[in-house]
């Protein structure tokens, strides 16, 4: 453990010396330079926090956040910008293990308790937040004044919001503990399929909110139409994908790795291309989501094809500097000034999320007649929140310009908090449910 | 529909590029040459590139800087992890000796030439010119194993000795064509300085010198404990990103300190096997997508640039010739040597490929020209070079392949 302090300690000394001696050197940011210093300094804290018991990825996300610009200033917000392209890449790549890590059988055989865990979160979630926030809206300063029908729409935003999870966070912990069986499956089957859930969910809430919120216009759910449409061009879309990815391991021996960046680059910039040409030229809202594509594409190696177990090999020996990579990042763009601004009602939404979680599966578990040393632990598994919550908060601060940024500041607080909380407690749902195997 | 036409050029490229690797073994050895060293992965880049289709437009290039200092640190690293200083030893002394007057002649040849002929062409600074000069001359200093160990594969030698002498050289060659390069950067540390300060220069080649040792010196220390390989590849790709990072905040090249870092490591880690089994597992990879890169960064205007690269090809050529007559003259081995052995180190991938990445990410209202020089010299060196080596190595003759 001495070896890491001194290597961390060097790392440091060494980023002091360049950005803070006042060197006469290159004044550009520079991406290179701050992605490896967070590689390093992020796996040296995070093995050091692994040591007493915390996972890996809180140490990744604290390194991000005390190195960057709130802290110790070491990088600024643009540099972390400019990483950006490399965050979409892990994300991608994020994407392509979680789908190679479901396996058919496995889902087949837990398919009951998956259904059941799905609907009882997501209903217990979503109306246990609607009704605390509204309960407590006349203390939240910028719901005050509004009337009741406004509260209870942006009430179901903050549930609706409340039921998104990560499964970023749910894989990363999944590959550092070396976990397997079935609590695992559970948890990680739940994540992936909400991820898909919750894009549908949100889109039907905030729509209804709208009506409510700027009270113009009747309801339209044509827009239903067309996100199913978005989400089936998306599996489609990494069907294919997962078979060209198959076609050129096996026929072209192209590099693993290059297929795997080149891939993850072609569904990011085909996503953004396709929804800035459908808005610009015909003025449709259409996107597609690249993970749920890349998902896909690493659902249908894993399930449709020989090489689903070579693949999760392959993926498995580049993941962790990737992970420490994600996090860390994700990590540096925490804004530090949203959290004080909002950290007190993100709080109470964080604890309140927490017991209803607990309560919904705990009677999901039950019903589904799930064993008990799985269903009495399962919630642990469904706190983490990042990447998707976040997404849906930039369309909810688009759809309402004035009050999303509220909105967001104390969501944004919530979702900080169970970024770190989560992957703790899916980390000790592991070990007490005795899956883990490292 | 840009899209479209790109995704269509991707299948026929993968499918052309499939097909390819069946016909392998129907191919002439210059063709066989080109694809071994992924040479056509600078057309894909091209095909991508602003030049094509630009899918991979200036703003993705730029995105992409962090990963060009990257694999230029990384491609650096591993050949100083081939330094390892008690291996060298063993080797015969003159070996290396004709390596260096080899690399220092064809490199003065070039060097001296480019500078004359683009001082009658461009109004450039005289710095500039003398860096883009240096950087040329450096590239054609260095080697490429590709087309020896094509040839050896595909023939059995009478002269072992001669074989062995002309892969000690291409392997050895490029730790000169680094330092010349060295010298080039040296001159002008950093876009923005014109003219010529040495106090400025010692402190950057100070710099520069100490950050790799620290890079190693992290990278050492990590590796102390026990560790599983997928933390192994943390602790590489942190140190190397780290490196290329710490080597361009203080305006220097990644590819130089990433391969100080490495022969520091190759001599002082004792994971040293360890490491260079992991980046030689990955160099491919990374190649190839330098390579795409080039390629869609690559700005061909038809001007003098034809003229320029055949005078390039032509000195270059004339370099290796002389400096490798006259280095066997001087050290003179127990076996023949032919007079024309330098037309056996025409092969020009790898090293001279990072280098002019290196200075068009220093240098980059300069390097268009660079770039498409090595470029095209690249594609005819390759195409060239085994029919050169074979007529070097007389008496081989064909392995009989089932």
């Amino acid at each position: 453990m001495l070896n890491k302090i001194i290597s961390l300690f060097l790392a440091l000394a060494t980023m002091f010396f360049i950005v803070h001696a006042g060197l006469k050197l290159n004044q550009k940011d520079c991406p290179a330079l701050v992605l490896g210093f967070i590689l390093i300094s992020a796996y040296c804290i995070g093995q050091l926090l692994e040591k007493i018991g915390l996972p890996g990825i809180v140490g990744y996300i604290l390194t991000g956040l005390f190195m960057g610009p709130y802290f110790l200033k070491f990088y600024t917000s643009s540099a972390i910008n400019e990483l950006s392209f490399i965050n979409n890449l892990a994300l991608a790549f994020i994407g392509f293990c979680a789908g190679g890590e479901l396996r058919l059988s496995n889902i087949r055989r837990i398919l009951k308790p998956i259904i059941y865990y799905i609907s009882g979160i997501t209903l217990v979630v979503f109306t246990g937040v609607t009704l605390l926030v509204f309960s407590i809206s006349s203390l939240i300063p910028f719901l005050r004044g509004l009337s009741p029908g406004v509260k209870l729409a942006v009430s179901a935003i903050f549930g609706v919001i409340a039921v998104a999870r990560s499964p970023s966070s749910a894989i990363a912990i999944i590959s550092e503990t070396k976990a397997k069986g079935p609590y695992t499956d559970l948890v990680l089957s739940v994540s992936v399929a909400m991820d898909v859930i919750i894009i549908m969910l949100f889109a039907v809430i905030i729509s209804v909110c709208q009506i409510f919120i700027q009270t113009k216009g009747g309801m339209d759910f044509s827009f239903i139409a067309v996100l199913i449409l978005e989400i089936a061009i998306a599996f489609l879309l990494g069907y294919l994908l997962g078979k060209f990815i198959v076609f050129l391991i096996e026929k072209a021996k192209v590099e693993f790795a290059v297929v795997i960046i080149a891939m993850g680059f072609f569904v990011i910039e085909f996503s953004h291309f396709l929804g800035e040409y459908l808005h610009k030229v015909h003025n449709i809202g259409f996107e597609i989501e690249p993970l749920l594509i890349c998902m896909a594409a690493g659902f249908t190696v894993q399930n449709f094809s020989d090489y689903g177990k070579k693949f999760l090999m392959r993926m498995d020996r580049i993941s962790l500097p990737i992970y420490i990579a994600f996090f860390a990042m994700t990590g540096a763009a925490m804004n530090i000034n949203i959290l004080r601004t909002g950290w007190l009602f993100g709080l109470i939404i964080v604890a309140a999320r927490l017991i209803l979680i607990n309560i919904g599966s705990y009677f999901s578990g039950k019903i589904s007649k799930t064993p008990t040393k799985i269903y009495k632990n399962a919630w642990l598994g469904f706190i983490t929140q990042a990447g998707v919550s976040l997404g849906l908060l930039t369309e909810v601060v688009r759809r309402f310009p004035d009050i999303g940024p509220s909105i967001q500041t104390i969501l944004i607080a919530a979702i900080i908090m169970n970024q770190i909380i989560g992957p703790i407690a899916f980390k000790y749902g592991l070990k007490k449910v005795d899956e883990t195997n490292v | 529909m840009k899209l479209l036409l790109s995704v269509v050029a991707i299948l026929v490229i993968a499918l052309i590029g499939s097909r390819l690797t069946y016909l392998n073994r129907r191919l002439p050895l210059g063709f066989k040459n080109i694809l071994f060293t992924g040479a056509e992965y600078i057309f894909i880049g091209v095909v991508l590139g602003r030049m094509g289709l630009n899918l991979i437009d200036t703003r993705s290039l730029n995105n992409l800087e962090p990963f060009l200092i990257f694999g230029l640190c990384w491609i650096g690293f591993l050949f100083g992890l081939q330094f390892e200083f008690r291996q060298l030893k063993n080797l015969p002394r003159f070996y290396f000796s004709i390596s260096a007057i080899q690399a220092f002649i064809t490199f003065l040849i070039v060097s001296l030439a480019v500078y004359l002929s683009f001082r009658a062409l461009f109004s450039l600074p005289k710095n500039t010119l003398l860096i883009m000069a240096i950087t040329l001359g450096s590239a054609a200093s260095c080697t490429a194993q590709s087309a020896l160990a094509i040839v050896s594969n595909n023939y059995q030698f009478a002269n072992r000795k001669l074989l062995a002498l002309l892969r000690y050289i291409s392997s050895v060659d490029g730790i000169f064509a680094l330092g010349f390069f060295t010298i080039a950067i040296w001159i002008m540390p950093g876009v923005n300085n014109t003219d010529f300060s040495l106090a400025r220069s010692l402190r950057w080649f100070i710099l520069s010198i100490s950050l790799g040792i620290l890079s190693a010196l992290i990278l050492i220390i990590l590796s102390k404990t026990k560790f599983s390989q997928q933390e192994f590849l943390v602790f590489l790709i942190g140190t190397v990103l780290f490196c290329g990072g710490l080597a361009s905040k203080a305006n220097s090249s990644p590819l130089v300190i990433g391969f100080i870092c490495g022969t520091i490591t190759a001599n002082f880690c004792r994971h040293r096997l360890r490491a260079l089994a992991t980046i030689i597992h990955s160099e491919k990879s990374i190649y190839i997508i330098l390579l795409i890169i080039i390629g869609a960064s690559w700005s061909f205007k038809l001007d003098y640039i034809l003229l320029i690269t055949g005078i390039y090809f032509l000195l270059r050529t004339i370099g290796k010739v002389i400096g490798t007559f006259t280095a066997t003259r001087i050290f003179r081995t127990e076996f023949y040597t032919p007079p024309a052995l330098g037309l056996g180190l025409l092969s020009e991938g790898g090293l001279s490929i990072a280098i002019i990445i290196n200075f068009k990410l220093l240098y980059p209202p300069i390097s268009d020209y660079l770039v498409t020089i090595i470029i095209l010299s690249m594609f005819v060196n390759e195409l060239i070079s085994p029919k050169f080596i074979l007529s070097q190595l007389k008496g081989s003759k064909k392995k009989i392949k089932r």
